[in-house]
């Protein structure tokens, strides 16, 4: 092991991790929302992602539309797709929730394998809804004006997400939904409603995340669905429940990939990935033996 | 011992009594409910039709079936959890993936020696790493422990498969192979080995889905509290499982790499990977095992069929996963089964009535030791150890500032039958939970005899020598009646015609072979009793026994208890709110209120306690 620390290295590698932990967030978000309606980890988010992503690059790279044109219409995309899991989430309800994510997952390989024939045969990345130029340069490393925007977007989100789940009627329908659905359609909720839309929400999410991600990691199905998987890591620091801790979460897995990443601790080849790793890995399993007491306290 | 028992006991039938007895309890006894037998015929065209590819399939398909063999072997390593602890391993490809590059790693260099120190050393890994996902479990367990394991597939392979020295790097490493010609050339060869290899795997799998082990695995996965309330050493089980799952799946792992003559690239144990082998057990109905090589057959026909019309690998793949997860739901063996069994609720209802009364009557006729089989006669029925009293002193019990139990005194001595009543609440089950060891006590000390029992685990209060049922039967819905009470049983010895005789006493014993969930509630409450009781405890704890019961069941269960107790001599400790149970079951009472003991004593005198009278008619009674 190799510990290398020179002038404006660490700091450079503090901002790229937090820049790569706000794309994280940025998925880790749709994954807590649609988990907060019906307990059900939504795999279909990386496939929400890269097609709303993809629609977004057709639109605009392709047929010339306007950035906020495009942007409208990924996200339009996304919620439909999003929706229209929920749709099918609401006929699964006897199914185990294990088999219902692996559903879910299919989604995406079916999003994935249509974005396939959607974009030409080679790496795309679309235009950056901030623009693709402009920036400034922090210690060793350019900040640009996408990551900027990505960040803000990210940190805007977050707390208008944790806002109306704790101060809005609807978020308080939404957490009864989530207690227990069946006590709630009691009180008159209307449960079908309310998990197609938090679905749809969650595949808004999905797609801005796809738009704002594949700018910069290209409009690649699989590394996305790497991204996703570090998203679902960040979310689960916090019990999937909240957008808050998923944020942070998040960002403590990008930090840990940035840090390993630029050679501060050099570990080996292919060793950079073991921080985020263990990140997660202590994550599931403090949320796990978190979620095991609470039960049993419960009981 | 048989003819008379010892302490002055009831008489005991002779021989020719018994027979008597058989023959007038078999007329009495209704029809058993049939159920479909495991049938022979799929697994028979199954293999039969993978022999014949042997024969009959072009050499390159040949090939393709041995893959289907590798898919087959990882979906039933991933079946094991699956079906037994219901845990989705998302980490399956990258096991067998680490097994094919430590095999071939060993294995390139020839020899038959470094052939064998490649499996060992291939096997044993994935073995390793599966075991600790199995310890993993029982910590995190459902969607953490799937995430889990999907941390476990990402960290393998990211970090240990972007090791070029143990991949082999593009070319990959290749591994020495069977050099034939002819009609049986290499990949028939291959193809054989690689087809008996999961034959005889297959056979040792379905015969220990005839054993009680299958019912300890389930019981493990579907009632953890229940596995351990008949002693079942749940790490145990999860470590066997695990290693079995394991075992397989580096099985699997080792043929990939000597079927193909290189191991596959990273990408072929990749987590999408890890999903499709996943999707195999899940598309079977998790409960055939030649189904699931009917399925694995087909994930991997169904590429080579569609190869010629160049469809996108992820629709494809998404495709066999959307197959998988319909079949799954629509064919689930042990769904179908329960489907077709609720079409008949009065049925079983009427069959469980009838069961009760003729166990009864039965009881009525003759003394129910007399009842039982040659075998337990054999058996001293008051073993010497039956003398140790269950006393618990000073019990406190405290959820966060809330004292739920608080300097509670108990004891239950041989023979010695004790009520527990008083109001939601006042803290019966949870003073229960800390004698059981299912909740530890913040203060006092549980003994058995002269045994300090206080730090123990509940399984091994069990297996000293305590029996429990619980308020909500802790039973597994997928298993059998007959299972779910030879669950944890010790195989070998006189407890399972124990067990059998005990289901005949009880009533259920025309219901031994349908699932729980379908049985009424009367009758699941009664087979917690037996499962229990088949354990011979020396002192059992029951747990609002009958709420719930018919009145006409209450009677019925009150009989059959009391003859049972007085005829071997267990301690009895029961919560219970119906009146007319406790003064029938006990002989001494206690009432509890706010977690404290208000009274205790002979049960007419607790009765005429006027503050017990309050408790009742929910007047405030402070202690």
């Amino acid at each position: 092991m190799v510990v290398a620390v020179s002038a404006g290295v660490f700091e450079s590698a503090v901002i790229i991790g937090i820049f790569t932990g706000t794309i994280y967030a940025m998925m880790a978000l749709g994954i807590v929302a649609s988990f907060r309606i019906n307990r059900v980890v939504n795999l279909g988010i990386p496939g929400i992602a890269v097609f709303g992503a993809t629609i977004y690059f057709q639109m605009s790279n392709v047929w010339g539309a306007p950035v906020l044109v495009a942007l409208l219409g990924g996200l339009v995309i996304g919620g439909v797709l999003g929706g229209l899991l929920g749709l099918c989430n609401l006929k699964m309800t006897e199914w185990p929730r294990g088999f219902v994510m692996i559903f879910t997952l299919t989604v995406s390989l079916f999003l994935f394998g249509w974005s396939d024939k959607i974009l030409p045969p080679i790496q795309v990345s679309p235009a950056s809804p901030f623009g693709d130029s402009g920036g400034f340069k922090v210690a060793l490393t350019f900040v640009s004006n996408h990551q900027i925007g990505t960040f803000i977007t990210c940190i805007v989100v977050t707390l208008l997400m944790g806002f109306v789940v704790t101060k809005t009627r609807m978020g308080i329908y939404v957490r009864a939904i989530y207690d227990d659905g069946d006590s709630a359609s009691t009180l008159g909720i209307p449960l079908g409603y309310f998990v197609v839309g938090v679905w749809a929400v969650a595949g808004v999410l999905a797609a801005l995340a796809g738009i704002l991600v594949s700018p910069r990691v290209t409009l690649d199905p699989y590394l996305i669905l790497f991204v996703s998987i570090w998203a679902l890591a960040g979310s689960i620091l916090g019990g999937l429940e909240s957008f808050g801790i998923a944020f942070v979460g998040s960002i403590l897995v990008g930090l840990s990939q940035g840090i390993l990443g630029a050679g501060i601790i050099h570990l080996g080849p292919g060793l950079e990935n073991l921080g985020a790793i263990a990140v997660v890995a202590v994550a599931v399993f403090y949320a796990g033996v978190k979620r095991r007491d609470l039960a049993h306290i419960q009981t | 011992m048989i003819g008379t028992r010892r302490n002055g006991g009831a008489a005991v039938a002779d021989d020719g009594g018994q027979a008597a007895v058989d023959e007038t309890a078999a007329k009495a006894r209704p029809a058993r409910v049939q159920l479909p037998r495991t049938r022979l015929l799929l697994p028979a065209i199954v293999f039969g039709l993978g022999l014949a590819g042997e024969f009959i399939l072009p050499t390159h398909l040949t090939y393709a079936a041995s893959t289907a063999l590798c898919y087959g072997l990882v979906g039933l390593g991933l079946y094991l959890p699956l079906a037994a602890l219901r845990e989705l391993p998302l980490n399956g490809a990258a096991l067998a993936g680490l097994s094919a590059y430590l095999f071939a790693y060993h294995a390139a260099s020839g020899g038959a020696g470094k052939m064998i120190l490649g499996i060992l050393v291939g096997v044993g890994v994935c073995t390793a790493v599966s075991i600790a996902g199995g310890l993993a479990s029982l910590v995190v367990t459902g969607l953490y422990f799937t995430v889990a394991s999907l941390v476990v597939q990402i960290g393998i392979e990211k970090v240990v498969f972007s090791v070029g020295k143990l991949t082999g790097g593009a070319a990959g490493r290749g591994v020495a192979q069977p050099n034939f010609t002819g009609y049986f050339n290499t990949n028939r060869v291959v193809f054989l080995i690689a087809g008996v290899a999961c034959l005889a795997i297959t056979l040792t799998v379905w015969r220990v889905k005839k054993t009680k082990t299958l019912c300890n695995w389930v019981m493990t996965g579907h009632q953890p509290e229940g596995a351990d309330a008949v002693g079942i050493r749940r790490w145990v089980q999860k470590v066997v499982i695990f290693g079995v799952s394991g075992l397989l799946i580096g099985v699997a792992g080792v043929l990939f790499a000597f079927v193909n003559g290189t191991p596959p690239p990273p990408p072929q144990f990749g987590v999408i990977w890890s999903v499709i082998f996943l999707a195999i057990p899940i598309a079977s109905g998790l409960r055939t095992i030649s189904s699931l090589w009917f399925v694995a057959a087909i994930f991997t026909a169904l590429p080579i069929v569609l190869e010629s019309h160049h469809i996108n690998p992820n629709l494809l793949s998404g495709s066999i996963l959307l197959v998988a997860l319909m079949a799954s739901q629509s064919q689930d063996a042990v769904m179908a089964r329960i489907r077709s069994l609720r079409r008949q609720p009065e049925a079983i209802e009427e069959i469980a009535l009838a069961e009760g009364q003729a166990a009864l009557a039965e009881i009525h006729e003759k003394h129910v030791l007399a009842t039982a089989p040659a075998v337990l006669k054999e058996v001293d029925l008051r073993s010497p150890k039956l003398s140790r009293a269950l006393v618990g002193t000073d019990i406190g019990v405290t959820f966060g500032g809330v004292k739920a139990v608080d300097g509670v005194n108990v004891r239950v001595g041989p023979g010695q039958r004790l009520a527990i009543v008083g109001a939601n609440g006042a803290g019966k089950t949870t003073l229960f939970n800390a004698l059981t060891g299912f909740v530890p006590p913040t203060k006092g000390t549980v003994h058995l005899g002269d045994l300090d029992i206080t730090g123990a685990p509940a399984y091994a209060r069990i297996r000293q020598g305590i029996g429990r049922t619980f308020q909500l039967p802790r039973l597994a819905d997928i298993l059998t009646v007959r299972q779910n009470v030879l669950a944890g049983q010790a195989q070998g010895d006189d407890l399972i015609p124990r067990a059998e005789w005990l289901m005949e006493r009880f009533g259920i014993a025309a219901l031994a072979d349908i699932p729980i969930q379908v049985v009424p509630f009367g009758t699941r409450r009664k087979v917690e009793i037996v499962r229990s009781l088949a354990r011979r405890p020396e002192v059992l704890l029951i747990d609002e026994p009958v709420s719930g019961l018919e009145d006409e069941e209450v009677s019925e269960l009150l009989e059959v208890m009391l003859e049972l107790q007085a005829a071997e001599g267990w301690g009895l400790l029961a919560i219970e709110h119906d009146l007319r149970f406790v003064t029938g079951i006990a002989e001494q009472m206690m009432v509890m209120v706010d977690g404290q003991v208000l009274t205790e004593g002979a049960i007419n005198d607790v009765l005429a306690d006027e503050r017990v009278r309050q408790v009742y008619l929910g007047e405030v009674v402070t202690v």
